[in-house]
């Protein structure tokens, strides 16, 4: 397998983004495949460079990051392409593009609850599932089910899928590896607060979908009990930190 | 059984009522059901019904497997109160490294409210599920019961992949990720369409986010505290390679 780090000093893996993106993007690198020293050596390199298994899993697929490794100004297609799908297909791409708009907030002020720095890398994550929608939307269907169902068959979706799943595997992996010393990792916090992120605000903008969907007609069901029980309210946030 | 999972809407007795011949779970009496599944290891069926009844009681997978284990639950499958969760560790002796306990004490409550602060996209609220409770409750337990049992920092880090509290948060974060994964594989993107899914992987998240910081602040206090100078720990001769 090849080396994920031909690093002299883990500390200068910044310097080396080209050097590990090399190693990450070569054809015999697999994070599920990683053995024990290894997944230690990616564990002291979160804690040391700022990155997390999950990053790098989004570097060796390009995601958020360019050829060379290097973190991208990323400039979404939906960005670019969004206006035409609207004009096309009505309430549904509207709420689309809502969606968009009002998911990065809540992703970056959850990641930012989780003390996780904002990367490119869940940024340009969420923007391919939103590309995936609008991609969908180009084929003009007519409710909510259809868009998801022409969605799940496109390249975005399915590149949103394997880079979540190689990240669960990895600390799957890791846990059968090191065992309780698993729990304790800073890359498997960092890679979990980036998986839950995601998936949550994937779930979220599927939930406001079906909702819209309901409000033109159709009979989604959407549990309430899920997904809006009763919040922490600003009294149990400060007892919480009170008692910290 | 007066508890969450004797579900008032659905008629006591009247087994699967919503689910396919093929599904293990029994809905009148889910805790029986869950105690012998393998979560990683359901059929479409059951990965369907145990979707359907997070959703309709704000439960996931992620608290059922938490119940089968007895984490934050008792053995009949009842939400265990606070004091509860709190006696197990309380009522173990601080032993040498007494000065730890008082560290993680103050890790549980701080690491509540960092989960708070991502409720924009978490679900609940950013509030704490009565398994994930409980997974922090064994997680103390765990360090509190090494500390009674080690001399030295490095030997309760030896000692961390033995002890079975630890053990038990591991294993349910490992298996509710190996759920989720297994959703992933099966089914695609649809897989982000399960509140069940998206709390799960935040449960786990939450878990590590709160393990790994504990680990942080042991660190950062073990050196402030004092160690005997023959402090011999059993096995703590070799290289610390645990992670923490």
């Amino acid at each position: 397998m090849g080396n994920l780090l031909p690093f002299d000093t883990y500390s200068s893996i910044q310097k080396n983004s080209q050097s590990i993106n090399e190693s990450l993007r070569s054809g015999d690198f697999s994070f599920e495949s990683l053995n024990e020293k290894e997944l230690l050596e990616l564990d002291y390199m979160a804690e040391t460079s700022g990155l997390c298994t999950f990053d790098l899993i989004c570097m060796q697929e390009g995601v958020g990051y360019d050829k060379l490794g290097r973190p991208m100004q990323y400039q979404p297609d939906y960005e670019i392409e969004g206006h035409l799908y609207e004009d096309e297909t009505g309430w549904l791409a509207k709420e689309v593009n809502k969606q968009t708009a009002e998911i990065k907030p809540k992703v970056t002020e959850a990641l930012k609850g989780l003390q996780l720095k904002p990367t490119p890398a869940v940024d340009s994550l969420i923007g391919m599932y939103i590309t995936g929608l609008k991609k969908a939307l180009a084929k003009n269907p007519k409710t909510t089910g259809k868009l998801f169902d022409i969605a799940n068959t496109l390249p975005e979706h399915k590149k949103v899928v394997k880079i979540l799943s190689n990240s669960y595997s990895k600390i799957i992996k890791d846990n059968d590896a090191r065992l309780q010393s698993s729990l304790f990792s800073e890359d498997n916090k960092a890679t979990a607060g980036n998986l839950a992120t995601v998936q949550n605000a994937i779930k979220e903008v599927v939930f406001n979908l079906k909702e819209e969907g309901n409000k033109h007609g159709e009979k989604n069901k959407i549990s309430q009990s899920v997904v809006n029980p009763k919040p922490w309210t600003e009294a149990d946030l400060k007892a919480a930190e009170a008692k910290a | 059984m007066k508890n969450l999972l004797s579900f008032g809407s659905y008629e006591p007795g009247k087994s699967n009522s919503h689910s396919g011949v093929n599904s293990r779970i029994n809905e009148s009496n889910l805790f029986e059901s869950v105690k012998n599944i393998d979560f990683t290891n359901l059929n479409e069926q059951e990965k369907a019904d145990l979707d359907r009844l997070a959703e309709e009681h704000g439960i996931c997978t992620f608290d059922l497997i938490c119940m089968r284990e007895g984490i934050g639950y008792d053995s009949y499958g009842q939400p265990l109160n606070e004091e509860e969760i709190d006696a197990e560790y309380e009522s173990i002796d601080e032993g040498f490294l007494g000065g730890l306990l008082k560290v993680v004490k103050n890790v549980i409550p701080k690491a509540k409210s960092i989960i708070a602060k991502a409720k924009p996209l978490f679900q609940k609220g950013g509030k704490i599920s009565q398994g994930l409770q409980g997974a922090f409750g064994k997680v103390q337990a765990g360090i509190a019961k090494l500390a009674g049992k080690s001399k030295t920092l490095q030997g309760l880090i030896k000692n961390a992949d033995s002890n079975p509290e630890l053990a038990q948060s591991a294993d349910a974060s490992q298996e509710g990720l190996g759920k989720v994964l297994a959703d992933l594989k099966a089914n695609g993107a649809k897989a982000f369409f399960s509140p069940d899914n998206a709390a799960t992987v935040q449960n786990v998240a939450s878990l590590f986010n709160s393990t790994s910081q504990t680990a942080s602040e042991v660190k950062k206090a073990a050196p402030k505290l004092a160690e005997p100078e023959d402090a011999d720990d059993d096995d703590d001769d070799d290289d610390d390679e645990s992670g923490i």
